[in-house]
Parts: structure tokens; sequence; C-alpha cells
């Protein structure tokens, strides 16, 4: 989700991709969820919320990093 | 004492008032003679428009040349006749806030003899709307939902004056003062700050500027703290993504597991 006022690259940050991209509008997301940006939420089938990890600093070029947020998805999907 | 004026309503109420029979028989003297004026009284002593208006005979006319014929019976709204009112009512459709009505009734004999006018008025008052029904929604709220007292159904007014809803809120008893505005001032108290199982009470009353109905009340019992994340609607702007162009929400993707990335673009 991209946060309101951030969208004059949105052609370039879809380029190449096909997962949804949403633009955050009058609806105000990042503050109704209190997001920090590059926040990752993992949602379980209820909408609840598993976990929340932040890449930055945090590269999921990194084994251990990717490993950590997979066991993330794992996790809500039990 | 004012005069019937040429043409007004003219009806022998006699009958319909059952005073016939009241007015004492007495041998005509000499040269006719005029009944004597009845004494009135005008019902309700203070109507509102809801209230039909009637006249009542409280002491009979008497006639003493025993040629008695019956009561004509005159009705003003604000001094102007109103023939649509005949006989000893004057039903309350024909009325409205604030208007003055006056009734006019005299004996006349069967030769054409009448006594003076007795006369009566009262002012019609503004009549107190209804209040509405009402309702809390979400009815099963959680600490994540705003609550909004509905008017599910509307007061009346028989007056026809545009009405207001005035709102109050309490919480486990007591006031509530942070209400916000969703469709009437105050009707809406906001999902933050809200805790399991309060118990929250909207009261309403319906307003038409100058009175206010009985207020009516409607409860919600918050629920135990919902984890879901709050809803949204936000449009795919990726145009090879399978739901481009559409609105996506974390609620498509219930019974599933989902990842949401916040980022920037720029």
């Amino acid at each position: 989700m991209n946060e309101s006022g951030f969208d004059a690259d949105n052609d370039q940050m879809c380029d190449g991709r096909d997962l949804p991209w949403l633009q955050e509008t009058d609806e105000e997301v990042w503050d109704g969820w209190g997001v920090v940006y590059r926040d990752v939420w993992v949602l379980d089938a209820d909408n609840d919320v598993v976990g929340v990890f932040n890449l930055t600093g945090t590269s999921l070029g990194e084994p251990a990093n990717y490993a950590a947020l997979r066991a993330l998805f794992e996790l809500a999907a039990r | 004492m004012e005069e019937f004026a040429h043409g007004s309503l003219r009806l022998l109420a006699a009958a319909s008032l059952g005073l016939l029979a009241a007015c004492p028989a007495a041998l005509p003297p000499a040269s006719p003679v005029a009944p004597t004026a009845p004494t009135i009284a005008l019902n309700p002593a203070d109507p509102s428009t809801v209230d039909d208006l009637t006249v009542t005979i409280v002491s009979p006319s008497t006639d003493p040349d025993g040629d008695f014929a019956g009561y004509v019976i005159r009705w003003q709204r604000d001094g102007v006749d109103v023939p649509e009112a005949a006989g000893d009512t004057a039903p309350a459709s024909l009325t409205a806030r604030d208007e003055t009505w006056g009734v006019w009734v005299r004996a006349e004999d069967a030769g054409g003899l009448t006594s003076p006018a007795a006369f009566a008025e009262v002012v019609v008052a503004n009549t107190v709307p209804t209040p509405p029904t009402v309702a809390v929604q979400p009815a099963e709220p959680t600490p994540h939902h705003a609550r909004v007292c509905v008017v599910a159904g509307e007061g009346r007014d028989a007056d026809e004056d545009p009405l207001t809803y005035t709102f109050a809120w309490t919480v486990d008893g007591a006031d509530f003062e942070g209400a916000e505005t969703t469709t009437w001032d105050g009707d809406t108290v906001p999902g933050s700050g809200t805790e399991p199982l309060q118990v929250w009470r909207c009261s309403v009353a319906a307003s038409d500027g100058t009175a206010a109905s009985a207020a009516v009340f409607a409860t919600a019992t918050i629920g135990e703290v919902d984890t879901r994340v709050p809803d949204f609607a936000l449009p795919d702007v990726n145009p090879t993504s399978l739901t481009s162009g559409l609105e996506v929400s974390p609620r498509d993707y219930l019974q599933k597991v989902s990842g949401w990335y916040f980022g920037h673009a720029t």
C-alpha cells in the first residue's frame, strides 16, 4: 500500500510486478492502523494481526530475515 | 356584544344539543319576546392542534313566548367566519397553532327573534411532537467501531413543524460529552477510547422548536476486544494485477492469510 502523497512513481513501482498496489486516498489507513514506513503486516484468516515485520534495516535478501517473515505467514496459516 | 353578520351560518342546533326540552314552556305574552341568551363554554379550555373544539350550553336560553326554536352557532378563526365549522364542533383539522378561535351562540325562536349572542374563545397552542424511535448501530459494537444513534422512525408533529433531534449519551451511567456527528449533532460516539463490556446509552428527543418530546432510549454493550484490523477499501493501481482498478479490502481476504506492505512509490 502506497501512502497518500507518494504516488508520483506508482507506474515504476508496479512495473514488472503483478501484486496489487493499493493507493491510499482520503481513507487514512496508515494512521488508522498505526503503521510505520516499510511495515509488513501479516493477518490470519480472521483478519487478526499475527505479526508485523519492518523491512527498514532488515533486508529480505538476508536469509534469516526472509525466514523470519516466512515464519509469520506460516504462523498465520495454522 | 357582536351582532351576527348577514349571511352567517344559521343552524338550528337545538336538536343536536338536546336542549329543546330544557326550555321551559310559558304562556305567550301579548307581544313577541326574544329568548334570553344562553351561557356557553368552549372546550377544551387550552386546546392544541389535535383537539376538536366543542361549544356546550351551560345555561340554556329561556323563551317567554314558549316558541324557542334552537341555537344559531357561528365559528370564527382570528376574527374571520369559518363556514366549514358547522354545529357545535370545530374539528381539529381546521385549527392551527396560535390561532384564536371564537364561537358565537344565540337562541332563536320560531318567530325569528333572537337572543343576544353568547361568546367564548380559546387560543390553539403548539402540540408537542411525539418522540422518534431510535437504535444504536452497530447493535453489537466493538472497541474498533463507532456507535451511531440512528433515528429509525421519525417523530411526528401535528403542527407540521420541522423536527430536530437532540442526543445525549451515557457510558455505564455517566454522562459522555465527546459525541460527534454523523447525521445529527451528537449522534455518534467514536470507536476509540472505549472499553469492552461498557454499556452505552443514547437518549433522543424530538423538538419542533417550541417544545420537545419525551426522550427515548437505546443501548448497546461493547463486546469483547476485536483484534481484527480496521477495514478499508482502496483502489488497486497496478495495471497488471488481477484486481487492477478494483477496490481491495482486508475483508476480501477473510479465511485466507494475507500480508500487507506499507511503502512509498516515490
